[in-house]
């Protein structure tokens, strides 16, 4: 009988060959090769894409799509097939790395509102089907690589989907309803998404309460909505079960209560929960080749789990031969010191630089207020930051590679905020020769300007300018910069150092000003000067005002070169410049020897 | 005596069949004559969890596609149909599941007597997965081997005349397919018409045969899988059929389908010239046409006890351009579309040892690699066909010394459909291998055994494993039976047990979603008893 078997299998096997079957076409993407891409973080610029917004390139997984273009809350059509399509753009615009988002199966739809953006997964081991299959995915990775492209994946380990709803009543069914007779005593209970309680969720018939309320799991296979994957995830001791938050200042509620939209805040305190979303979430590393993860509600999730996760990833892909594997978190908020502290020791490599986003991109560049907040938020950088790499991380202190961007999906663009082409080209001049790590949210190269979510979600080929156009003035002035920092190590790796930042914002000579230096122990060297207003130049000096011109680091008497305009500068004989700048303009000096052209 | 009548009026109809491929000549019992190559749920987003993820569902008639979604088998007869089907669902389960004729006896050349007649062809199995169950078809391809199919039966009844030297047929069949009344209790067993059609025998001119009406076209199959290979068309049209003496015959058919989907028809509401209720109009009417033909030559002769054949085999699919209205109330326009098959077979016979041996192949590309009956696509936007394209090759043969006896059936498929993903489980390649033999205990009695091999391979990769999509399953069974009508593989009736036990590997169960408990057991058996029979019907002697 064995040998039959065999026999037969022989045959069979030598059909399929003759048939010219399937093993060529998954001959690329059959097997993954873990390797380490990436040399220093600091060299890569990130470029943030929402796959369902990107790029379609494969309609037959257009599943319940939006047909008009214009519900930003459905589905779009956007997949890794048109990801890989469209790698020349991102080329041509100077990306290093993409930032996609979340793989992995959601709750289709909820609400009206659908889950493109991959925040609601409901089984964290299958991919979402409307963006393709994991031989496209792989493809699409292997492409990136092939160009020097790394990928950084969108994690959640803060919630589920809305997978399951409190049982309150008890009565087996999910319940959505206005008790109460008075003003006073009116109160919505919804069962899907009650208040937060810290005792958790209590259950509640006439007579008073009952306990805590039981969890029940939907059963809506049709969207997904379905009982969560891994099954570790379908034990109520998976989840914090004390509803949706209703005070971000209570610290309990930020870190226990689920997120609004009904998202089930995983415990992430159950030591078996810890150990799952580390397998799970490396086990897609491992099958995927990835660069990095973007971490989503990283102050939702308590330190001590970031204590264990962080570490336990790095050693794992350590030993599968990955290294320099980036963490970055999301922590949401303006507190440069909260903000800081997911950077300490045995946490994450990075983090989105909020406070920068809204001290600098905003303050400064959006509403033209002082540059010298610019000054007091690097001061307390130091303080707040992590001054060491993280143990088996990525080779450089958090402080060096904080992630920093304009705006992302959760933000209004720039240009909705203030809607000034020059004042957008300005804060790119400065994200892309700031230190750190310059995060691009797609569409700003299109002149995007879509206000809160979901209209900041725009489709990336529905451009003003026509679909993935390369030549309007702000894709132009992105491949630009990116082209610069790419040219000029010390705009990358260069340690940062202010040489001009100023409290006047009116018509004063240095009004809107910021200079900085970049060095290297090389020697790089780079002088980079902005005016962040629009109402008139401005210069690094302020002997209208009875001071000094700019100290700077370049030798007294040596020529810098503006690599924008090919201008030379002299330094004075006191090492002092004075560089004039145009409204929202910019400057970009570099040593005569190491000027490489126009 | 009989039994050797009956092998070979076999034989004999071995050799006519092809050609008569109008097969119109034989109305051989449907089969899995109607391939859906696609998923209908694909269409029906409100049923379809995943609409990517395949449906591995017995009870409902399966898209014969490519696995992953297992052929869903021949639903047997013990099996709990219980689900809501369409009318595409039970057309595909009603040619998933009849049983191909042995051989098709030459019923055009001997004419039947003038008057009506009652013919039939079935099969109906009960049978226990052996664990308190009901057994189940453990199929993994498109069309497995057959020992544990399902219940399927046809009730033919025809009017025969010889008038003004001319021989006229009135062929009507009524198929059924299981579960039976007395197994679910439910009154409404699910029925088709399949043969509906008159045939002129002598029409015109002596050989030229004309036809018109509904019917099942085909040529020969490979009996172990319940497979036609090269033929199998089921529409409504008519045709002509040409014998030139006893060394060839040309078939020309026309027909049409169209199935109730909005890929071809499209019904929609709209506001009424007057009143109040809102009146239907038909927006999408694009029936697919499908032009066939065949030539088929006999080298040595047609009615010689040994002789070979030769078949050139080529059909022409089109549709017309349409526009549709799609769920969200947007005008969508459908390009005409088209897709031909091009395939050939050879084969041989001896009536001694009742040998005969069939090897075929057939490309199709286009809107062809879709059967008549199915829907081309899953999801998505993807409206044409142009990129599908299907490969077979199939072998089948049989031998039968004295009390011994052997069946040998084989087929390869590679399939692409028409989106554009590379990578994706519908994209598949896969075959099976089966071998029966036969030993007579006696003139009336018999055991067969069976063993097979099946398999395939997708182009889309296991996200929980990342390896690539496939599996195999290797199925044995033994199937001691009584033939009243005494020895000889193809005649019939036959009682039967049926025993099989199907061991799938890793791949397979993994067809299977974890709720289902196939995806967990290694093995799966199938015990049954069963009846074949096919008599005085247009396909069985």
């Amino acid at each position: 009988m064995v040998v039959r078997q065999q026999q037969l299998r022989v045959i069979v096997a030598a059909a399929l060959f003759v048939g010219g079957c399937v093993s060529g076409e998954l001959d690329d993407v059959r097997d993954v090769k873990i390797e380490t891409h990436v040399e220093d973080w600091r060299d890569e610029v990130i470029y943030q894409l929402v796959v369902d917004r990107f790029a379609n390139g494969d309609p037959s997984n257009d599943w319940r799509v939006d047909p008009t273009g214009e519900h930003l809350a459905r589905y779009q059509g956007g997949d890794w097939q048109g990801v890989t399509d469209h790698l020349d753009y991102l080329e041509a615009l100077g990306v290093t790395a993409i930032w996609i988002s979340p793989i992995v199966l959601n709750v289709d739809t909820d609400a009206n509102v659908d889950g493109y953006h991959g925040y609601w997964q409901i089984d964290l081991t299958r991919l979402n089907p409307h963006f393709g299959d994991l031989a496209t995915l792989r493809r699409m990775i292997d492409a990136c690589h092939d160009r020097g492209i790394k990928v950084i994946l969108d994690i959640v380990t803060n919630h589920m989907g809305q997978a399951f709803y409190y049982d309150i009543n008890i009565n087996g069914r999910p319940d959505e309803n206005i008790s109460g007779s008075g003003p006073d005593t009116i109160e919505r209970i919804t069962e899907y998404d009650p208040d937060y309680d810290p005792r958790g969720i209590q259950a509640s018939t006439s007579l008073g309460e009952a306990g805590p309320a039981p969890i029940r799991f939907f059963d809506m296979p049709e969207i997904f909505r379905v009982p969560p994957e891994p099954p570790l995830f379908q034990r109520p001791d998976a989840y914090n079960r004390r509803g949706r938050v209703t005070s971000w200042e209570d610290p309990d509620q930020v870190v226990y209560g689920d997120f609004p939209g009904g998202l089930k805040d995983v415990a992430t305190e159950n030591p078996a929960v810890r150990e799952e979303l580390v397998r799970v979430f490396v086990d897609w590393v491992l099958k995927l080749d990835l660069d990095g993860f973007r971490i989503d509600t990283l102050k939702h999730v308590e330190y001590e789990f970031w204590e264990h996760f962080a570490p336990e990833v790095r050693r794992r892909l350590r030993e599968a031969g990955k290294e320099r594997f980036l963490m970055f978190g999301e922590a949401f908020d303006g507190n440069d010191e909260l903000v800081g502290s997911y950077t300490l020791p045995n946490r994450v490599d990075s983090v989105f630089y909020f406070p920068h986003k809204f001290q600098v991109f905003n303050d400064v560049f959006m509403y033209e207020q002082s540059t010298s907040r610019i000054q007091r938020l690097f001061d307390e950088r130091a303080l707040h930051y992590g001054d060491q790499p993280q143990e088996s991380g990525v080779g450089v202190a958090p402080a060096q590679v904080l992630v920093n961007f304009i705006d992302n999906h959760d933000l209004p663009r720039f240009l909705f905020e203030k809607p000034s082409v020059a004042a957008l080209h300005a804060a790119l001049a400065y994200l892309l020769t700031q230190d750190g790590i310059p995060c691009l949210y797609y569409g700003t190269e299109q002149q995007f300007d879509g206000g809160n979510d979901p209209a900041n979600r725009e489709n990336l080929w529905a451009s003003p300018h026509g679909a993935y156009d390369t030549t309007n003035e702000t894709f132009r002035w992105i491949a630009r910069l990116t082209g610069i920092r790419r040219d000029y190590r010390a705009l990358s790796r260069g340690d940062f150092v202010l040489r001009w930042t100023t409290d006047r914002t009116d018509e004063e000579q240095d009004a809107g000003i910021v200079a900085f230096e970049r060095t290297t122990p090389e020697g790089d060297y780079a002088l980079v000067v902005i005016n962040s207003q629009g109402r008139h130049a401005s210069e690094t000096s302020a002997s209208e005002l009875g001071g000094e011109p700019m100290e700077v680091g370049a030798a007294a008497g040596s020529t810098l070169v503006d690599v924008l305009t090919g201008e030379r500068h002299t330094v004075s004989a006191a090492g002092t410049l004075a560089v004039r700048v145009e409204p929202h303009g910019v400057v970009i000096l570099v040593p005569e020897s190491d000027f490489r052209g126009g | 005596m009989v039994g050797l009548a009956v092998l070979r009026s076999a034989l004999a109809s071995l050799a006519v069949a092809a050609v008569a491929s109008t097969a119109a000549a034989q109305p051989t019992p449907p089969d899995d004559g109607v391939v859906l190559e696609e998923p209908i749920d694909g269409l029906e987003p409100t049923d379809d969890a995943a609409p990517d993820a395949p449906v591995i569902d017995e009870a409902e008639p399966a898209p014969a596609a490519p696995p992953p979604a297992p052929p869903v088998a021949p639903a047997d007869a013990t099996e709990d149909v219980t689900t809501e089907d369409t009318s595409q669902d039970v057309a595909a389960e009603v040619t998933e599941l009849e049983a191909p004729p042995p051989g098709e006896p030459d019923e055009d050349v001997d004419h039947e007597a003038p008057g009506f007649v009652f013919g039939s062809y079935g099969r109906v199995v009960a049978a226990s997965d052996l664990d308190g169950g009901t057994g189940r078809n453990a199929d993994i391809v498109t069309w497995g081997p057959r020992l544990d199919e399902g219940t399927y039966a046809e009730l033919e009844l025809r009017r025969q005349d010889d008038v003004n030297g001319m021989h006229l047929r009135i062929v009507a069949t009524l198929a059924v397919v299981g579960p039976l009344f007395h197994f679910d209790g439910e009154f409404e067993d699910r029925f088709a018409i399949r043969n509906l059609f008159l045939e002129v025998d002598d029409a015109l001119a002596e050989g030229l045969a004309l036809w018109a009406g509904s019917r099942m076209w085909r040529g020969d199959d490979v009996y172990l899988f319940d497979f036609w290979p090269l033929d199998n068309l089921n529409t409504v049209g008519g045709g002509a059929r040409y014998r030139l003496g006893d060394a060839a015959e040309f078939a020309l058919a026309v027909g049409l389908a169209q199935p109730n989907d909005p890929f071809q028809r499209q019904v929609v509401d709209v506001i009424a010239p007057s009143g109040f209720e809102p009146t239907e109009v038909l927006v999408l009417d694009r029936p697919r046409i499908v032009v066939a033909s065949k030539a088929t030559w006999f080298p040595l002769g047609r009615e010689r006890p040994s002789g070979l054949k030769a078949v050139l085999y080529g059909e022409h699919h089109s549709l017309a351009a349409g526009e549709r209205t799609s769920e969200e109330g947007m005008r969508e326009t459908l390009p005409s579309d088209s897709g031909w098959v091009l395939g050939g077979q050879v084969g041989g016979w001896m009536i001694d040892n009742a040998a005969f041996v069939n090897l075929f192949v057939r490309y199709a590309r286009g809107l062809a690699v879709y059967d008549p009956l199915g829907v081309p696509f899953r999801v998505g936007s993807t409206i044409e066909t142009e990129r599908a394209e299907e490969l077979r090759l199939a072998l089948s043969a049989n031998f039968e010394w004295d009390m011994l006896g052997v069946q040998l059936g084989g087929w390869f498929r590679r399939f692409r459909d028409a989106d554009p993903s590379i990578f994706e489980r519908a994209a598949i390649a896969e075959g099976a291998v089966a071998v029966r033999p036969y030993v007579w205990l006696g003139e009336h009695a018999g055991i067969a055994a069976e063993a097979s091999y099946q398999g395939f391979e997708t182009t889309a990769l296991d996200e929980r494993t990342g390896n690539p999509v496939q599996g195999s399953a290797v199925k044995v069974g033994l199937v001691p039976f009584f033939s009243p009508y005494g020895r000889g593989i193809y005649t019939r009736p036959h009682l039967r047990l049926i025993y099989a036990a199907t061991i799938r590997d890793a791949g397979a169960r993994a067809l299977h979603p974890d709720e289902d408990p196939r995806s967990r057991e290694q093995t799966e058996h199938f015990l049954g008893v069963g009846v074949e029979w096919w008599f005085d019907s247009s396909s069985y002697e």
